[in-house]
C-alpha cells in the first residue's frame, strides 16, 4: 500500500469520531454505562460551550444519547453511546489499527 | 493517538478509585473478614464471642458487601460527583459473572486441596499473600494506580512474615485480612485527603 493509500483509508475513518475532542469523549463514554457533562468537561478539558456543540454533534449522529434531569435543585445531563455509537468507535479504532500497521509495513 | 485514547479510557476506569471511598469500603470488609476470623484463635471455646463469629463469617461477607455497597453509592453521590462528576459503570455479563465466580471457586479449591495435605500447609499464608499480590498488582496494571503495587507488597509481605513466624492457618489468614484490611483503609484515607485538596464543588450551570 502506498502513502497515498494510507492518507486516503485515513481519510474513509469515520469524520464524526476522526475529530480530537469527539474522539476522546466517544472513548470515556465507551468504557462506562453512562457520565456527566461535568466529568466530561473535566476529562476532557474542553470549556462548557465547546463541550456542548460536540455532544450534539454526536448526538445528532446518533452515537450518543443525552437525558437531562436535576440531582436536587442542581441541573444534571448524562450522556451515553448508544450502540451505533459503541459500533462506530470499534470500527474506527479497527480502523485506525489497520491503517498504521500497512504504514509500518 | 491511540495511546491518548487509551490513557483516557483509563483513566475513566480508575475513576471509581479516585476519591478513596471504595478502597476504605474494601479495607473495611477485609478488617471485619479478619477480625471474625481472629477471634476464635484466641477466644476459649464454648463462649458467646467465639460462637459468634462462626456464624458472623457469612453475614459479614454477603452484609458487609450489600451494605458497603449501598453506603458507598450514598457517600459518592454526595461527596464525589458534586465535584468530579458522574459516572456509571457497565454491570458485568452473565458470562463475566459466571467466569469470576468459576475462578474464585477454582482458586478456593486450590487452597482447600493444600490445607489438607500436611507437607504443603505451612506454606499456604505465602500462597494466600501471593495471591492477594497478585491481585491487586493487576488492578494495577490495569488502572495505572501505583499505589496499588504497595498493597500487593504488603500482602505478599504480610503472607511470608506470617509464614515465618510459624503462625497456626487460620490465625494467619485473619492476619493478612486484617493487615490488608488496615492498609487498604490507610492507603482510601490519603487518597481521600488529597482528592479533596485537589478538588471543589463544581456546577453546569
Amino acid at each position: 500500500m502506498s502513502v497515498q493509500d494510507d492518507i486516503r483509508a485515513m481519510v474513509k475513518a469515520d469524520r464524526v469520531i476522526h475529530e480530537p475532542a469527539r474522539l476522546i469523549i466517544v472513548a470515556i463514554l465507551y468504557t462506562v454505562e453512562s457520565a456527566d457533562f461535568l466529568y466530561l468537561l473535566r476529562e476532557t478539558g474542553l470549556t462548557k460551550g465547546n463541550l456542548s456543540s460536540h455532544l450534539a454533534r454526536l448526538e445528532e449522529t446518533g452515537y450518543v444519547r443525552i437525558e437531562k434531569s436535576f440531582r436536587g435543585k442542581v441541573p444534571q445531563t448524562v450522556c451515553s453511546l448508544t450502540e451505533n455509537g459503541r459500533d462506530a468507535f470499534r470500527d474506527y479504532r479497527a480502523h485506525l489499527k489497520r491503517a498504521v500497521e500497512s504504514m509500518l509495513e | 493517538m491511540d495511546s491518548r485514547i487509551d490513557r483516557a479510557m483509563q483513566r475513566t476506569r480508575r475513576y471509581w478509585y479516585e476519591d478513596g471511598l471504595g478502597e476504605i469500603a474494601k479495607g473495611a470488609i477485609f478488617f471485619l473478614i479478619g477480625l471474625v476470623l481472629f477471634v476464635p484463635e484466641v477466644v476459649p471455646r464454648d463462649t458467646l464471642p467465639r460462637s459468634f463469629s462462626a456464624l458472623a463469617l457469612p453475614v459479614i461477607v454477603i452484609g458487609g458487601i450489600l451494605l458497603a455497597s449501598r453506603l458507598l453509592a450514598a457517600a459518592k453521590a454526595r461527596l464525589t460527583y458534586p465535584r468530579t462528576g458522574y459516572v456509571a459503570y457497565q454491570r458485568p455479563t452473565p458470562a463475566r459473572r459466571l467466569a469470576t465466580v468459576v475462578l474464585a471457586m477454582g482458586i478456593s479449591g486450590l487452597i482447600a486441596a493444600l490445607a489438607v495435605r500436611p507437607e504443603a500447609r505451612p506454606f499456604l499464608p505465602i500462597i494466600q499473600g501471593a495471591f492477594l499480590g497478585a491481585v491487586f498488582v493487576y488492578l494495577g496494571c490495569w488502572l495505572g494506580l501505583p499505589r496499588f503495587y504497595v498493597l500487593a507488597a504488603i500482602g505478599i509481605l504480610s503472607g511470608v512474615a506470617t509464614y515465618l513466624g510459624g503462625l497456626r492457618f487460620n490465625l494467619s489468614l485473619a492476619v493478612i485480612f486484617m493487615v490488608m484490611g488496615a492498609a487498604l483503609i490507610l492507603s482510601g484515607i490519603i487518597t481521600r485527603r488529597a482528592y479533596l485538596r485537589h478538588t471543589g464543588p463544581l456546577s453546569e450551570a
